[in-house]
């Protein structure tokens, strides 16, 4: 395996269906799949305020909105931008090849070091 | 909690600290408030102390003597200047326990209940909490308290604390 | 109008029925028109939320409120109840917090009470939650308003209430100013009974001189207090707060800064205390005042005596009883022998208070033959020159500051 492996989260057809906003867990890290206006982003699953899953939230425009506390996020970026949240949303580089969505293979070995309990 | 390993509390000990507590609190049920300063050394302290100021280290007591003198100055109040409806106290005791003992000094703790008793109305709980003592032998022999502090769980006092405890 | 039947005897206020402390209708108006009317209610100390988050609970009137520091500069007092389902939110009595959760469905409110986070309030994929004209700016903590006066938190349940110093007015505002004048505070402990008396006994006996020498035997006996000493009873212009200053017999303004005020007082030299340290003070406010109170209607009584400066906090329960919550307090710049001064007069005090278990069995007396009478029966307040006294009262032969009171309360209670 080398850095430059990227791995498939999900394909463009069923994140299209699911209304743009898709949970996933690739390699035992929880992620969320966006897509706006054509274009796609993936974050950890997991809001940095609360226990809650950003993938059952609401999206709207670049902001996804978290279900438990309405906290808010840019896709983007990860950065919060909705009290009660303050922590950023770590981000992930995401390719497109054909239908398949693909994040990359070191960023995401990288968050599980940092984060061992997201396994 | 026991330190029996460290700190060997001997048979003959326990039975006269239990002893002290019987007549400290017989003398105190039967009424008998002149011999209660005589069950503490001449510096002392006596607190009765909510468990909410105890545990955050705030001072203030429902009552407090840091001398013997202070708590004869009650017993006079008590008896002579306050007024109050009359009443029974009747005290319970359990749990005595050593958790410290060094020469001729103990630490004991003991559950304390205090029953209530007004004229014409039924039996209720006045206070429940747990007493922090320190005993000392003095040259005569004799236990005295050098600390008496209960400390209540009751923090809602039904009016009136009257007597001792 | 009020749902209160019984019709007060007569226009003057030298006869208090018994019915006023008795009656749950009389109760229920006072909740109404007193307590969550245009009144500043006691809500605490600054000292006692010193940081960002944090908070105690309390109760004004009947109602549970916790009171925060939610910013820097900025104390809320909000409802103690979750807008959804009606939960009482905070539990313990005191703590620290980031936000406010109710925890039976996670609703969250910022420190400020605004609602923030309604868990599933956009349905779960598509389903369910609130209808989209939800708004949470609609469904906040309720928010009293808050004024904070030399340290002292006050709330009131209405928006109408009058400034603080409006509200105290001139008369009585020099005697709050000499017992909190803006000096940092440090809170001494607390105490807590439930008195079986109706909650206007209290208000009452703090201005009721003429007891003083004759109820709290403690005090002449060991030459705190003498019925000859000199002393004021003051009142504010509507009669409803109230102040009593008393001066030991000796020239007044002769003792220092930290100089003993009670050494000249002792009546008879064979009536000592065993440890006088009991009653020992030194002068720390200005004045050589031994008891300086400051009543403000309803909720408390600002207190000095000797060195115990304290808040009595008055909580009704019902027309037969209330709970008195006392916080003493000193001054971050005490020193040990102060502190250890202030712990000793606190023995005066309280459940156990060697002055103060006179009152409060009295009340429960006076309580229970209010309860036992007979249909029809009144209280007299005659003593002192009749009518509405608003001036000095410089002797303690007088009940006229409860006859001020009970002037103010047929306005405001409509009776």
């Amino acid at each position: 395996m080398t850095d430059s492996e990227w791995v498939c989260v999900a394909s463009a057809t069923e994140l299209r269906a699911a209304g743009g906003l898709l949970g996933r867990s690739i390699r035992g890290v929880p992620l969320a799949v966006y897509e706006v206006s054509g274009a796609c982003f993936v974050t950890s699953d997991l809001c940095t305020h609360a226990q809650a899953s950003l993938s059952e939230g609401y999206l709207e425009g670049f902001l996804i909105e978290c279900p438990l506390h309405q906290g808010l996020f840019d896709v983007r970026t990860g950065e919060a931008k909705g009290p009660p949240c303050t922590e950023p949303l770590r981000t992930y580089a995401v390719r497109r090849e054909g239908e398949d969505l693909l994040v990359n293979l070191k960023s995401l070995r990288e968050s599980q070091e940092k984060e061992p309990d997201s396994t | 909690m026991t330190v029996l390993q460290e700190n060997p509390i001997t048979a003959f000990d326990r039975e006269a600290i239990r002893a002290f507590y019987d007549a400290y609190f017989d003398a105190l049920d039967e009424g008998r408030l002149e011999e209660w300063p005589d069950f503490f050394a001449a510096e002392c302290r006596y607190r009765i102390i909510s468990r909410e100021n105890f545990e955050a280290g705030q001072g203030l007591c429902i009552m407090q003597a840091d001398s013997k003198g202070m708590l004869t100055d009650r017993v006079r109040a008590i008896l002579k200047t306050q007024v109050y409806a009359p009443r029974y106290y009747r005290r319970f005791y359990s749990g005595l326990r050593v958790v410290k003992a060094s020469g001729k000094e103990w630490d004991v703790r003991q559950n304390v209940l205090i029953v209530q008793t007004l004229i014409n109305k039924p039996s209720e709980i006045l206070g429940c909490g747990v007493g922090h003592d320190r005993l000392v032998s003095n040259e005569s022999g004799q236990l005295k308290f050098v600390d008496r502090t209960l400390i209540l769980d009751t923090e809602m006092i039904r009016n009136s604390v009257i007597y001792p405890a | 109008m009020n749902n209160i039947a019984k019709r007060w005897p007569g226009a003057g206020v030298t006869e208090i029925p018994y019915w006023v402390y008795t009656d749950k209708d009389v109760y229920e108006s006072e909740l109404d028109r007193i307590w969550y009317g245009d009144h500043w209610l006691y809500a605490g100390l600054e000292a006692e939320v010193p940081q960002v988050g944090s908070y105690r609970t309390t109760t004004l009137g009947e109602r549970q409120v916790i009171v925060v520091r939610s910013a820097q500069d900025q104390i809320s007092v909000l409802e103690n109840r979750c807008r959804h389902r009606g939960v009482q939110i905070c539990q313990a009595r005191s703590g620290k917090l980031t936000g406010i959760t109710c925890p039976y469905h996670q609703w969250s409110y910022a420190l400020d009470g605004t609602l923030q986070g309604v868990p599933f309030r956009r349905g779960i994929k598509g389903k369910g939650g609130m209808s989209r004209d939800f708004s949470p700016t609609d469904h906040g903590l309720l928010r009293l308003k808050v004024e904070v006066v030399n340290g002292m938190i006050w709330a009131s349940f209405s928006d109408r209430t009058p400034p603080f110093r409006e509200y105290i007015g001139d008369r009585l505002w020099s005697s709050y100013e000499r017992i909190v004048s803006g000096r940092r505070l440090r809170v001494v402990g607390y105490n807590r009974q439930f008195i079986p008396a109706n909650w206007k006994l209290l208000i009452e006996n703090i201005r009721d001189p003429y007891h003083g020498a004759l109820l709290h035997v403690f005090l002449p006996t060991f030459g705190l207090f003498r019925p000859d000493q000199a002393s004021e009873m003051r009142m504010d212009e509507t009669g409803r707060h109230g102040s009593l200053m008393s001066l030991p017999a000796r020239d007044p303004g002769a003792a220092g800064h930290g100089e003993d005020i009670t050494r000249d007082i002792a009546v008879d030299a064979s009536l000592q205390l065993a440890d006088k340290r009991l009653i020992e003070a030194v002068k720390e406010l200005k004045g050589d005042e031994t008891l300086g109170s400051c009543c403000v209607f309803p909720s408390v009584i600002l207190l000095q005596q000797i060195n115990a400066l304290q808040v009595r906090h008055i909580i009704p329960k019902g027309p037969d009883g209330c709970e008195l919550v006392w916080t003493h307090f000193g001054f971050e710049e005490d020193d040990e022998a102060m502190r250890q001064r202030r712990v000793r007069h606190g023995n005066l005090f309280g459940p156990a208070g060697l002055v103060s278990v006179d009152d409060s069995e009295v009340l429960a007396m006076a309580q229970r033959g209010f309860k036992a009478a007979e249909e029809g029966g009144a209280a007299i307040v005659q003593m002192g020159t009749g009518g509405r006294e608003t001036g000095n009262e410089g002797h303690m032969a007088t009940e006229s500051a409860i006859r001020g009171l009970y002037q103010y309360y047929r306005e405001v209670m409509g009776l």
